[in-house]
């Protein structure tokens, strides 16, 4: 009893240090005090564990003791109290068995370790141990004692992790290499693990060799690809002029391999796939086999005729008030309306901010005409913010220079009828510029 | 089963005992599941060197430490009930309906532990550093 407590009193002190400093749970603990076996390294994942569980336990305890709530340090206080009350149950027993003679305790040398380690069984030797106190006690906790058994169920620990031994030379079948090893014994490791073996393939790549090869490759590739294009714009050609005529397939070289391609294309795609393969390869004998194998190809096959295949009906956009004159015009080509028709209202107003420039002159007026071809010639624009007497100036001499550029292209692109109407209008430009900045000077 | 007959030094009859109750008591721990899973019994005993295949014998271990741990469980709670009516005491009784709640700490536990032979030092509080909790003047750093 006075052993247990001397050793409890040091394990205490450490135990509370280890919880100050939040190691709990984390590898062995005082295990010096002798009981346990010593927690190697390896043994940390299971302390844990168990070391948990032992939580579990002991708070199922304390709460059918009546508390309602655990201090979380005290837990483990008490977790640890009953692990090594646990170990050095073990450690006794185990002694008296060993003192006995035997390697397997029983339940007699329990009962004396119980009444060794000081349960509230006498301590006395003349009586017999099947009628100790200790044994007493315990069985009278059993009878009024709630039965509380653990929350969890819990797995067999620890887990030892299966090794699969080296096979025997017997076991592989193979002979030792020296006459002193028996067969029974694990096999030698592959030479292979633990020698450098010579390669075997020894490929000499000769960079300038290699760059030729890939150059080669490259142009038969590009060979191979122009003449498929070929192929494809003459049967291309030859498709339209089946559509047409359908008969005509059955007598042109070609639309047999076509007609034939029709009917049968599920089962020669894949003949197609491997033809292409093989044209990429050989392009000498391209040129024979190419008509064949894009006869074979679906994908290079000329559509099917209007009306031979159901396809959903799609309807045109109806946006504009103008789409019923696409429907007349379906048999031609649709005549879709110019930009400039399209924007005219836009251009009406573009064309007013250019008047209040050039407020000046009011002939400008007269010819709007003129104004969107000048548009049309791209007319470019000064953009000037100030309001006065500056910007009429300003908006002139603007005007004058468009007058000497617009001229010299007109006479480069002047042929025909628009060159002389051209000069016209420069004359009468110039005419008017000189007629705006005389009245403008004057007016300064 | 077998009757034991000891011998006493001060001269008196020789008792013949019986391990008729052991037996019996054994048998009815068959049906007790301890609250201390068997395996984690059978690991610390595996670990202490205590060899036994019958489980009866594993399981009367178990009992013993489940029996000591319930009652320091047990003293520590009348700890806490007597510091909870002490300081109900204190209240003038305002709170005679009231319960507060039970909560094992580990005051009360280090209270209830000296007399099963461990002494436990709970520390009252934590300082972060030296000089936490002195007086300003004293602070060299701020």
């Amino acid at each position: 009893m006075k052993q247990w407590q001397q050793k409890q009193a040091k394990i205490g002190r450490r135990e509370v240090k280890k919880i100050l400093t939040n190691g709990a749970g984390t590898g062995s603990s005082g295990v010096s005090s002798g009981s346990g076996g010593g927690g190697g390294s390896s043994g940390d994942g299971v302390d844990a564990f168990a070391r948990a569980v032992a939580k579990v336990a002991v708070s199922q305890l304390c709460e059918a003791t009546g508390f309602h709530g655990l201090q979380r340090s005290a837990v483990e206080i008490l977790a640890d109290i009953a692990l090594r009350y646990l170990s050095d149950l073990g450690k006794a027993a185990h002694s008296y068995a060993n003192l006995s003679g035997r390697t397997e305790c029983n339940a007699l040398d329990v009962v004396l370790a119980m009444e060794d380690l000081g349960l509230a069984g006498a301590a006395e030797t003349s009586h017999c141990v099947s009628n100790s106190g200790a044994l007493r006690d315990v069985m009278r906790y059993v009878e009024y004692a709630e039965e509380i058994p653990f929350a969890r169920p819990v797995p067999h620990f620890p887990v030892s992790k299966k090794r699969v031994p080296t096979p025997s030379f017997a076991q592989l079948g193979e002979t030792p290499p020296h006459l002193h090893i028996p067969s029974w014994l694990p096999a030698f490791p592959d030479p292979r693990t633990y020698c450098q073996t010579p390669l075997w393939d020894e490929r000499k790549s000769d960079p300038c060799l290699d760059k030729l090869e890939q150059a080669q490759q490259y142009q038969k590739a590009e060979q191979s690809l122009s003449s498929l294009h070929l192929q494809l714009s003459t049967q291309g050609a030859l498709a339209s002029d089946g559509l047409k005529n359908p008969q005509n397939l059955v007598t042109s070289s070609l639309g047999d391999s076509q007609l034939v391609s029709r009917q049968q294309w599920p089962s020669r795609e894949q003949d197609a796939s491997s033809d292409k393969a093989a044209l990429e390869a050989h392009s000498s004998k391209g040129k024979v086999k190419r008509p064949a194998a894009l006869a074979h190809n679906t994908f290079l096959a000329p559509p099917l005729p209007a009306g031979e295949k159901e396809v959903s009906h799609i309807t045109p956009f109806r946006g504009i008030a103008e789409v019923d004159k696409w429907k007349q015009d379906s048999a031609g080509p649709v005549t879709l309306p110019s930009v400039l028709e399209v924007f005219a209202p836009a251009l009406k107003p573009v064309n007013k901010d250019i008047e209040v420039v050039n407020s000046g002159s009011r002939s400008l007026e007269e010819k709007p005409g003129r104004l969107i071809s000048e548009m049309k010639d791209r007319m470019p624009v000064c953009l000037t913010f100030d309001w006065g007497q500056k910007t009429h100036t300003k908006a002139m001499a603007a005007k004058l220079s468009l007058a000497r550029t617009v001229s010299p292209p007109s006479t480069k692109r002047g042929r025909g009828n628009t060159l002389s109407w051209k000069e016209e209008e420069k004359d009468e430009k110039c005419k008017r510029a000189k007629q705006i900045l005389a009245q403008a000077m004057e007016e300064s | 089963m077998n009757a034991v007959i000891t011998h006493n030094p001060s001269g008196e009859p020789p008792q013949v005992h019986s391990d008729a109750a052991l037996l019996d008591f054994l048998s009815s721990l068959l049906d007790y599941t301890p609250t201390i899973p068997d395996e984690l019994a059978e690991h610390y005993l595996s670990r202490s060197g205590f060899q036994c295949p019958d489980i009866r014998v594993t399981r009367l271990v178990s009992i013993a430490a489940q029996k000591f741990i319930g009652e320091i469980a047990s003293d520590a709670l009348q700890y806490c009930k007597s510091r909870q009516a002490a300081a109900t005491k204190d209240k003038k009784g305002h709170q005679h309906g009231k319960e507060k709640r039970l909560v094992l700490t580990t005051e009360d536990l280090s209270a209830a532990l000296p007399e099963y032979g461990v002494n436990i030092h709970h520390q009252e509080y934590f300082a972060d550093s030296p000089t936490a909790g002195t007086a300003p003047s004293q602070k060299t750093n701020d």
